[in-house]
Parts: C-alpha cells; structure tokens; sequence
C-alpha cells in the first residue's frame, strides 16, 4: 500500500554541537552534565545519519507498526 | 565416577543420575558451592549465591527422589540466572547500584517454572547495568571471559556465558533484547538460544524494551539449552504478549540430523569486513560440516540486513528511555557513564527518526520471513570478533565513527532476530588461533525453535568444541 507521506530524508540534517545537546537537555529538562555532553553527540549524530541513509521510497510503502507476532501465529 | 568432575557435567546427565541415585542433589549442591568458591573470586559470574537455600532445596529434592516424587529431567540440577530476574526474597540488582537492596516478592515466571521443574537456585548472575551492553564500571565486580581474564565475556548476559562455561551451575538463564544472549553464549564457548518473542514469558523480568526482550538458556550443550527451554516455554497469563501457541517437543528432534534441510548462508553479513577473518572461516567451515551430513546450502539475501545495528539502537534504546526516564531525571550519577550516555542520546532523537526505524523493521522482518519460505534456517556468525579485551569494550567513545564501528556493525549479526522476533541459536563452532571460542549463529522460523536446535544438534554431534573446558 502506498502512503501519503513521502518526507525525504535528513540530507540538511547538520550534526549536533555541545551547545544544541544542551540547549536540547535544558528544554526537555534532562540533567546532563558537561562531562557527558561529547559522548552522547557523537552517538545521537551516528544514529541520526545512518536513519537518514535509508531509502525512504520502500519506507513509506509500510507502516511503522512494532514487531507483534501475533499469539497464534 | 565420570571422568569430569560433577560440575562439569551436562545438565542432562546430571537428571540421569540423580534420578538413578548415583548422586544425591545435596552432594551435586555442595560440589557447586565448593567450585563457585574456588572459581568465582577470578570470574565474577555471580552477583549473590545463595547457598543455604540452594542446600535446603536440595535437602527436599533429595527426599522426594527418595520416595518416588521425581518432577522430571531437572530434579535436582542445579542453575542460577541472570540478575535481571525477579526472585522471591532473594536480592535483585540488574546490575544496578540504585536496585543494589531491592528484593522482590515474587519469582519471574521463568524462576517459577524452573523450581516447579526442579531445578535448585544456586544464586543470581552478573550483567552489564539494566542490560546495556557496554558497562564501564561493574558495581558487583568486573565479570572475566574464562578462556583469557583480560577479556569480556560478552554482554549483557555476561555471568551466565561464564557460569556455564566455566561450570559454576548445570545451566543458566540470561535475556536477550538484541543478541544478549548469544554473544556471550558465542565468547564463552557455550550454547545460548533466544527464543520467538513471546515463546517465554517476560512476566517478573526487568524491561529493556518490550518488543524485543527474551529470556533465553546458555548451557554446555544444545540438549541441555532443549531441556530449559521445554521446562519454561508456554503461554503465561502475567505477560499478555506471551504465544497460546502449543510448546513444541524440543528435544526429540535433536537425533533426526539434518539431511534433505535447506540452510540459507547469509553471505552478506559473514563475508562482512567487520566481521574478523578467523569468524568468517569458522562459519564457512561449519557450513561445510552442515552439507557433509546431507545438509542443502544456499547463499541467500536480505536487503536490509547490514541495517540492523542502528535500527536496533533507535527503537531499543528509545523504549528504555521512556522506562528509565523518572529514575534518570533522578538519580542520573547513579548510572554507569555508558548506560546513561546511551539513554539520553535516545532521549533526544526525534520521533520521525524512531517511526522511520519502525518501517524499516517491518521491511527487514518481511525480507526474512520471505527467506525463510526457501530455507528452513539461516546461517551467519554470531560476533564480529571474538571476545575482546576488557579494557577495550570500557573505553570512551572517541567520535562519530567510533560509534559506527564499535556499535552499528557489530550489531547488525544479532539484531536482525530481535527486530524480527525470529528465534535464533548460538552454538561453539571453533576457535582462534589464540584460544578464544567461536560462535555460529542458526536462525529459523517464528516458533520453530525444535529446527533451530535440531540443526544446532547435528553440528554440535558431528564436532567436538562442546567438549573443551576452559582452564581457570
């Protein structure tokens, strides 16, 4: 079935500096501290940037449904 | 007497002669309490023994046996569990120094039906903090790979890799949300199956994410990881997602062999450049066994399958961020530096990010359930690496690609069958040149776990690297 929603992929994503992981934290109100900030950059970046390499064209023709094998499957 | 002392026995034979009396359980018991002292202060594979119980239980299985009251096949046997499993009045930590007093009131259903097996409690195993798998510090002491103490044992389910390897119990329990059972099962040298989500019930088992999180057995042999699986497997009405589906025999079609059964090779993540070049030949080699015994193998090709590692990371750790995220806020210095990274990483990935990942699972699910329609199992190995060193798996990342190195390929072996819900096995199918065990990985159809072992079985008869025991 094809969907609607065809929104291309984060090519004009640019990747996070300390300061947007702290602005972010202070908006959602997360207590993260200075000494953590570069490590959950980089890992927030890589995993943002490999979901952007997907081929959004073959995504949008399922739904974002859960794994949920159904019990008499 | 065996030729081994009995710690080192399978769990299956142990049934055998405490059924037959050639031992008693308080003497089997006491066999394990004396090898977990001599052994465990080198391993740390527990967290808590509890031995006085483990006697008294024993004590009571001894008097049942005695007068004729024999429960079945684990009577007597005894295991120990992950530490992420709830047990009655027996402290559970999840590797975590903020549950490091909690004690429950009830038994995970799986503990429940171990005991109602009877199986004997010998006490509770180590694991990275709430089952992320790349803990810096251990609050309950650094858990060591048996085959060489510099190295890991595999993570999350890390003291029960060790404690079947190194025969610190007859059996064990780990959970795998996105290969933590197999990885250490592969490290170790051990068998470790994770079963169809929602064959076992996650009921008393602390949450990673729900629609992945498995409990599964790592044991010595693939008999032994049947006959845990036929004691606990079945639909339980505390967890609502667990399958009304019949239990299958497990452990009959572990003779049948494999001849006339279609193994799909999955080239693309085998001949990987992450995956080390000992692994890839240990994997090509055991598929040669498989042909050998009348096997019919296949190269096969799942799309999407190099993808698995950072969709696992999307949903997975978006989940347990929602579960941690009031104990976060909170006690946030309480968290190893590498969980609480992880989980507030994922605090802050947008939500188009995770719904993408959600269609891209559904995609990855279809392609290998339409795989699985030409071949019965598929075959790949179960890490990239062997075991590495401890210093390693606790170093800070350094960058981005960093994380995409260390985590995402790595990932991208186990994953696939917890994005999937698809039951996959790891069993010992070799080792390096250095000493360190190699894992091969047999996956197969949502409740199929009797094929899985059948082919499991085959390989592991037709070989001999189950019968090594590390020396410690």
């Amino acid at each position: 079935m094809e969907k609607g929603n065809t929104a291309p992929a984060g090519e004009d994503r640019s990747p996070l500096t300390r300061d947007d992981i702290l602005r972010l934290a202070r908006i959602r109100g997360l207590p993260i501290d200075e000494s953590d900030v570069d490590e959950i950059r980089y890992r927030l970046n890589a995993l943002t940037d490999a979901l952007d390499q997907l081929d959004t064209t073959l995504l949008y023709q399922v739904d974002p449904t859960p794994l949920l094998i159904p019990p008499e499957e | 007497m065996p030729e081994l002392g009995l710690p080192f026995q399978t769990a299956a034979r142990l049934g055998v002669m405490l059924r037959s009396k050639q031992v008693s359980p308080v003497e089997l018991v006491q066999a394990y309490l004396d090898r977990i002292d001599l052994v465990d202060p080198k391993v740390r594979a527990y967290i808590t023994v509890c031995g006085e119980e483990a006697l008294a239980s024993a004590r009571e299985a001894e008097a049942a046996i005695a007068q004729g009251r024999h429960l079945g096949p684990l009577h007597g046997v005894p295991i120990a569990v992950k530490d992420q499993y709830n047990t009655r009045g027996l402290r559970t930590t999840m590797g975590s120094r903020i549950y490091s007093d909690h004690v429950p009131e009830e038994d995970a259903t799986v503990v429940l039906r171990l005991r109602q097996a009877g199986a004997i409690l010998l006490g509770k195993l180590n694991m990275t903090e709430f089952a992320f798998g790349d803990t810096r510090e251990y609050v309950f002491g650094t858990p060591r790979n048996p085959w060489d103490l510099s190295r890991s044992p595999g993570m999350s389910s890390s003291g029960s890799g060790i404690a079947a390897a190194a025969s610190l119990c007859a059996a064990t329990m780990g959970e795998d949300t996105g290969g933590s059972v197999r990885l250490p099962a592969a490290m170790c040298g051990v068998v470790g199956l994770k079963p169809t989500f929602g064959r076992v019930s996650r009921h008393g088992v602390f949450p990673m994410c729900w629609s992945m999180d498995t409990p599964g057995p790592l044991t010595r042999t693939v008999e032994d990881c049947a006959l845990v699986l036929q004691a606990i497997a079945g639909h339980d009405p505390q967890d609502r997602l667990s399958s009304r589906r019949p239990v299958d025999d497990y452990l009959s079609p572990l003779k049948k062999g494999v001849k006339g059964l279609r193994v799909g090779y999955v080239q693309q993540i085998t001949e990987w450049d992450v995956v080390e070049e000992e692994t890839q030949q240990a994997v090509k080699a055991s598929l040669q066994v498989l042909e050998g015994l009348g096997a019919e193998v296949t190269t096969i090709s799942i799309p999407l399958i190099g993808m698995a590692g950072p969709l696992y990371i999307a949903i997975c750790d978006s989940d347990a961020a929602d579960t941690h995220e009031g104990l976060l806020r909170r006690r946030a210095r309480d968290y190893d530096v590498a969980t609480r990274t992880r989980l507030f990483a994922a605090s802050l990935l947008p939500a188009a990010l995770y719904h993408r990942a959600q269609r891209a699972r559904e995609l990855l699910r279809r392609q290998m359930l339409e795989v699985l329609t030409r071949v019965d199992v598929l075959v790949s190995p179960v890490s990239a690496e062997p075991a590495p060193e401890i210093e390693e798996v606790a170093r800070t990342f350094a960058s981005e690609d960093d994380v995409r190195d260390r985590i995402f390929g790595a990932r991208a072996l186990t994953t696939p069958y917890n994005l999937s819900g698809l039951p996959a096995v790891s069993v010992p199918c070799g080792f390096t040149r250095s000493g360190l065990p190699i894992g091969m990985q047999i996956g197969g159809r949502a409740f199929d776990e009797a094929t899985v072992l059948q082919v499991a079985s085959a390989y592991e008869q037709a070989t001999d690297w189950h019968t090594r025991h590390p020396e410690i």
